[in-house]
């Protein structure tokens, strides 16, 4: 804990006169202090770190602060430093933030184009025409969106229905991705052939901003699954599918608890397979046979 | 001091600097981590705090003495012919003037109340950063809470481009 600083011990007394102050007196040196008691949580403990520089604002007051802040204050905060960024980036401190962007995205037939529907009231955070895609694309179909992302079905001004690129975009910053043909160097570090993109899943956890993955099933292959990462900007092979034996249903996927749950319907009995977003199997649940 | 009515049971608190703090248990258990401690039977002699030295300490107990709901423990602010609102308003020019501390020991107070549990004192000490830091700029930001910029220009550039929206 840092030094309290220089401030006098009557400040902020003077203004009431104080019925009972608390009782102080000196403790006799010689006796041995009670140890603490055990009821003390591990994790309250953990909350007293000391600070790493005492004149600046130590880690635990820093975290009770954050939490108290909307998602967009976090996100211009983590420019204050690493060890801001770091804490801003934290789920933990995430999750209690309050988000101030929240509605839902919908596509608008009348129109032809996309919506926002802001759930606070007011005036839309983002135009939700795309405008920054409507450079290259004349016709933009809302996929799906995870959190922040949109993952969008759009096509040229020339092509025809069946020629179309799928993109992933933030529409707050504007910045966008075209997912690239579905291949990957084979065992013997040959080209495989390419696959179709079909039904691509978007996830997006907020806690990692900057980064996020697309799944996409093969209609060749049923023990892998496709997986596209942001950071590398490549399809790679899933792990862990031998256990599956239909494809994933993409389109029926849920990302929940920072977990990607594949719905399983075309066997005897319908299964969820359960796979962190790095793409390792974790778990298959059987599913009720009604759904 | 020490002598207090009849019926009420006292706690007796200690910083680590040594010092002794008697208090009511209904002031002490304003603190849920203290409350633990008591309901769980752990708190039959001196409750040694750690890591809040009785500056702070002392600061804390003030604040649970006021806020504690029971008549008495409050002293001439809680009388049965004040009305609720007028307490509350009471209450709140209390903290505001309470919280007029420096920066310093308002975050030692905010440590202290997040170990001790005490949420209103929680609220009270971190809103008034909040409210300080909240429209201000990242350098203003910086050095008002001693915090030194330990990116490259290229890595802060790329950051800022990543949350863009947040400073439009």
């Amino acid at each position: 804990m840092p030094p309290g600083g220089g401030e006098t011990s009557k400040h902020g007394r003077t203004g009431k006169e104080q019925s009972h102050p608390p009782a102080i007196r000196r403790c006799d040196e010689s006796r041995p202090a009670p140890p603490f008691p055990a009821a003390a949580s591990q994790e309250q403990k953990k909350q007293m770190q000391p600070a790493a520089a005492a004149a600046s604002i130590s880690e635990g007051p820093l975290v009770e602060i954050l939490a108290r802040l909307p998602y967009r204050s976090l996100c211009r905060f983590k420019c204050v430093s690493k060890q801001w960024r770091e804490l801003c980036s934290d789920p933990k401190i995430v999750k209690r933030a309050s988000q101030t962007l929240s509605g839902f995205f919908h596509n608008d037939p009348a129109v032809g184009s996309l919506r926002f529907s802001n759930l606070s009231g007011g005036r839309p955070l983002i135009d939700a025409s795309l405008p920054f895609l409507r450079g290259r694309y004349q016709r933009i179909k809302l996929e799906q969106c995870s959190t922040s992302l949109l993952l969008c079905k759009c096509w040229k001004l020339e092509s025809g229905q069946d020629k179309f690129d799928f993109v992933v975009c933030n529409p707050m910053t504007e910045q966008w991705t075209v997912l690239p043909p579905i291949e990957w160097l084979d065992q013997d570090g040959e080209d495989t052939e390419g696959s179709d993109l079909i039904y691509p899943f978007l996830v997006f956890d907020p806690a990692v901003p900057s980064h996020f993955v697309v799944f996409a099933p093969l209609l060749d292959l049923v023990d892998v699954v496709a997986i596209y990462s942001w950071e590398t900007g490549q399809w790679t092979p899933s792990s862990g599918w031998e256990y599956t034996e239909y494809p994933a249903v993409t389109k029926e996927c849920v990302f929940l608890n920072g977990m990607i749950h594949f719905l399983h319907l075309f066997g005897d009995e319908p299964f969820i397979t359960v796979q962190d977003i790095e793409g390792s199997f974790s778990c298959k649940l059987m599913a009720p046979m009604e759904c | 001091m020490a002598t207090r009515e009849a019926g009420k049971k006292m706690i007796m608190l200690k910083s680590p600097d040594g010092m002794e703090f008697e208090v009511e248990e209904a002031v002490a258990m304003e603190s849920q981590t203290i409350r633990k401690m008591i309901e769980d039977d752990c708190a039959d002699t001196a409750i040694l705090i750690p890591n809040i030295n009785s500056k702070i300490l002392s600061r804390v107990i003030e604040y649970c003495n006021k806020h504690v709901p029971t008549t008495g423990a409050t002293g001439a602010a809680a009388s049965d012919t004040v009305a609720p609102a007028a307490l509350a308003e009471d209450l709140k020019i209390w903290d505001a003037e309470f919280i007029k501390v420096n920066r310093a020991t308002r975050f030692d107070l905010i440590q202290a109340a997040s170990y001790l549990n005490i949420k209103g004192l929680l609220d009270l000490t971190s809103q008034t950063t909040i409210d300080t830091i909240s429209d201000n700029s990242l350098e203003e930001i910086r050095s008002f809470l001693s915090t030194k910029n330990d990116y490259l220009p290229e890595e802060e550039q790329t950051i800022r481009r990543e949350n863009q929206w947040a400073f439009q």
